[in-house]
């Protein structure tokens, strides 16, 4: 078989690999299902995620359930109006024994970054992640520093409590593959939840989980991952979807083509997670929700009416026909 | 009709008067009225509610005309003295609504001045032309606010929704965090119900005065066109004088009134050839049963009196009036018609067709009004439409789709397995299934849907040995299309097979 195409033992291999990852995270995680799913996918993409959802949600406890998971380096960094671009990416300073400036590397330097509440942070502070985030090096003093493989932001906002925010730029916005959104847990969960603090007396970021997945491991999924097969219909499809969001009455402003990219880079993880060799249309479809909710600005007209980015989103799925062969 | 009898003073009064009037006519008669409207409208108003919310008040509010009829018919006989009950105006119902049925809860419903016009269809019985004549002579004059009657009332209705709104508001325990007008004002389907109670208590609450002043103002311009005050006045004149000698002459000036007042003359006899409902309750009068010869005897007297002064003595002036278009009234026929020749010609055509433009405009707006609410109409009749024919099926292939289907679908299967072309195969397979199984389970298909979530629609709505087989055989297109894996030829044929037990009514030769 071609090193190009995935064999039945990798791809069982590596089913049950992410497998067990969900369901370490999910033994702390409860309720989150799907956003765990989302999250794992755009890790081992390779991009970037914005999880958006009120206070309380465990967005902090699903990162760093996810970085003790897999042994990962796990840094986060609360934002806050006053934080500075250096005290992210890191800053040099003049050490008076040797006089010579030595670098100091900032939280950015890990696998795993949490920017938690980013939007609390001034613009330049969040153009800082950009360069970070795209392409994983970041530059102090005019010397760059390449980051560790695998690395991943993962950025929080709140959706409400809007005052004194700064919203984050297209540009920015962009850069993240997905935004997540978290939402309440259903009843069962929540119960089921409840029951595990109450009764064990303990809280949830108390747990310590075990490591289920190595570095290596991690580097083999994504390699993994780069192998499935994806047609060209699929490519065309995924397209599609993202160029119709650009034509679309009531979208001011549509998905540019990092779009189209991600769009097929989540839909092999999530084929792969499936236990797929191959992408299917339904995978592409699965992802365009997380990967173009935030790429879109609907008219005034749509948002004082009520539509929001995901019935839009909906609408063009409804819209575009499914890949034919 | 006896004027005599009326309950109610035949003086003539400005139209603000005659409204006041009708108001006291409703307090005088409530109990009838009022019982009317609750027995009538109660079973509609809960059933409409049953049906729809949104569009049951909609219905209450188109039928209103029907449930006025009945409240005309009370006031119409008993300010002619008759006693009506609530049972007998039941009976009367049905018969009352025949007139302009339709026309007054469709075209005519709209009308400002409808419950003025209702007693010329409903109490005279004329139609067409001749009401429309009639209603030309009713509304000229200067002192025409039956529109503003209505306005007046619709903001009653208005104020005692809000007033009770206001009420409710103020009588709810202060722990309820409900204001019912922020919830009226965003129009919640949850308190559409309590909206509709508010607005049907208004509406059976003035519906009584608003019939009742309309009707008012009808009776007043009677009054005025036809000088029932005068004739009353002298009917009791005679009655007073004692000898019959004295009744002649009393006569005799009646009658000598009533033939200087042509046009009132010509109404009053056109009103009694029509009036069929109000005729019912005449009797001929002593006046009717005079013999031609007293008639004669009458005219000549009248002659007489003619040619004695002040009569003898004529004085002519002239001005100008608008009179309306006369020339248009059946009455006029005889009168010589203005020159329509030239421009006027002209005009008169572009009137006729600009009419009949009108009307297929109009008619063209409802059907589109239906058409486009075809979907509403059904779901509040409980109708379900047929499903269009034209259905974007996924075909998942480009090789074939619905209209290009070979007409010997098994024949061009076995053509396909033979030649190995197992892609074009597969797909005929699929567009041909989804077809079948579209057809026999009207399946909800979309264009934009995957081989999962048809598969998924399919488990959902068809049998277990349809699923089945759809299963195995999207599975090994999928296989096909996205993975890149050839099926094995024992595979196809064994697809082929089941599809051919399953959809066997797509025999050689017939098509889909």
């Amino acid at each position: 078989m071609s090193d190009n195409v995935l064999d039945n033992e990798t791809l069982e291999q590596s089913r049950t690999k992410i497998a067990e990852l969900k369901a370490n995270v999910s033994r702390v995680l409860v309720g989150q299902d799907d956003v765990l799913e989302q999250v794992i996918v755009a890790f081992l993409a390779g991009g970037h995620v914005l999880l958006e959802g009120v206070p309380g949600l465990g967005k902090t406890l699903l990162i760093r359930a996810l970085a003790q998971s897999i042994a990962l380096d796990y840094k986060r960094v609360q934002f806050t109006p006053d934080l500075m671009p250096a005290d992210v990416t890191g800053h040099s300073m003049l050490n008076m024994a040797t006089s010579e400036f030595e670098v100091r590397k900032g939280p950015a330097f890990t696998h795993l970054l949490l920017a938690d509440e980013i939007n609390r942070a001034p613009a330049k502070t969040q153009a800082a992640l950009l360069e970070v985030m795209q392409e994983h090096q970041i530059t102090i003093d005019g010397n760059s520093y390449p980051l560790d493989n695998p690395f991943m932001v993962l950025a929080t906002q709140n959706p409400i409590d809007n005052e004194g925010t700064y919203p984050l730029p297209e540009a920015e916005l962009d850069r993240f593959m997905m935004k997540v959104q978290v939402d309440y847990p259903d009843t069962d969960a929540e119960v089921q939840l409840t029951l595990a603090v109450t009764q064990s007396g303990q809280s949830q970021f108390n747990h310590s989980l075990p490591a289920v997945v190595s570095l290596e491991d991690v580097l083999a999924l994504k390699e993994a991952a780069t192998k499935v097969l994806v047609d060209e219909r699929l490519v065309e499809y995924a397209v599609n979807i993202v160029r119709t969001s650009r034509e679309w009455q009531g979208i001011v402003h549509g998905a540019g083509v990092r779009a189209s990219i991600a769009l097929i880079q989540a839909a092999k993880v999530k084929a792969l997670l499936e236990g797929h060799g191959f992408v299917m249309p339904d995978h592409v479809k699965a992802m365009v929700l997380p990967v173009l909710r935030h790429r879109i600005i609907l008219s005034a007209d749509q948002e004082i009416s009520g539509v929001t980015n995901e019935q839009v989103l909906s609408a063009i799925i409804e819209k575009v026909p499914a890949p034919r062969q | 009709m006896h004027i005599d009898q009326l309950a109610i003073s035949t003086q003539p009064r400005n139209s603000w008067k005659a409204f006041d009037l009708g108001c006291r006519m409703a307090f005088r008669w409530w109990k009838p009225l009022y019982g009317f409207m609750l027995l009538v409208t109660l079973p509609f108003f809960i059933a409409l509610n049953f049906i729809s919310t949104e569009y049951g008040m909609f219905l209450l509010w188109l039928l209103k005309p029907w449930f006025e009829r009945g409240l005309l018919y009370i006031y119409s006989r008993e300010v002619f003295g008759q006693r009506v009950t609530i049972s007998e105006t039941l009976k009367a119902w049905p018969s009352q609504i025949k007139p302009l049925w339709l026309a007054s809860i469709t075209w005519l419903r709209l009308s400002p001045s409808r419950a003025f016009n209702v007693p010329v269809a409903q109490l005279e019985g004329l139609t067409g032309e001749r009401r429309a004549s009639r209603l030309r002579v009713l509304h000229q004059t200067n002192d025409n606010n039956t529109g503003w009657w209505t306005v007046i009332c619709a903001h009653w209705e208005f104020f005692i929704i809000l007033g009770l709104v206001a009420m409710i508001n103020m009588l709810l325990p202060e722990t309820v965090e409900l204001n019912l007008f922020d919830e009226f004002g965003t129009l919640m389907t949850d308190y559409a119900l309590w909206y509709n109670t508010l607005w049907y208590i208004a509406m059976v609450a003035v519906a009584p005065l608003y019939v009742g002043g309309s009707f008012a103002a009808y009776l007043n311009r009677r009054i005025l066109l036809e000088g029932w005050d005068i004739e009353l006045n002298f009917k009791k004149m005679k009655q007073a004088a004692s000898d019959k000698k004295q009744g002649v002459v009393a006569l005799l000036v009646l009658c000598f009134l009533g033939f200087t007042t042509p046009d009132t003359k010509a109404l009053s006899l056109q009103e009694e050839q029509s009036a069929d409902v109000i005729e019912e309750n005449d009797t001929p009068s002593e006046e009717e049963e005079e013999t031609p010869a007293r008639h004669t005897e009458i005219n000549e007297a009248l002659q007489d009196v003619f040619n004695s002064p002040p009569f003898s003595e004529k004085e002519t002036y002239k001005d100008w009036r608008w009179t309306g278009w006369k020339w248009e009234f059946e009455e006029d026929k005889d009168k010589e018609k203005p020159d329509m020749s030239g421009w006027l010609a002209f005009f008169a055509m572009l009137a006729k067709f600009s009419e009949v433009i009108l009307w297929v405009v109009f008619t063209l707006l409802l059907g589109a009004i239906l058409w486009l609410s075809r979907e509403h109409i059904s779901r509040l009749l409980n109708y379900r439409l047929p499903k269009r024919d034209k259905v974007d099926l996924p075909s998942f292939s480009r090789s074939y789709k619905k209209s290009t289907l070979p007409r010997n679908i098994p024949d061009e299967l076995e053509k396909l397995l033979q030649e190995s072309a197992y892609r074009q195969a597969l797909s005929l397979l699929l567009v041909s299934s989804l077809i079948q199984l579209h057809q026999k389970y009207a399946l909800p298909l979309k264009e934009s849907m995957t081989e999962s979530e048809c598969l998924a629609c399919i488990t959902e709505e068809a049998d277990s040995e349809s699923s089945q087989f759809m299963g195995q055989l999207i599975d090994t297109w999928v296989k096909l299309a996205w993975a890149h894996q050839w099926p094995a030829s024992e595979q196809m044929q064994h697809l082929v097979e089941l599809w051919q037990g399953l959809f066997g009514k797509v025999a050689r030769g017939e098509s889909i």
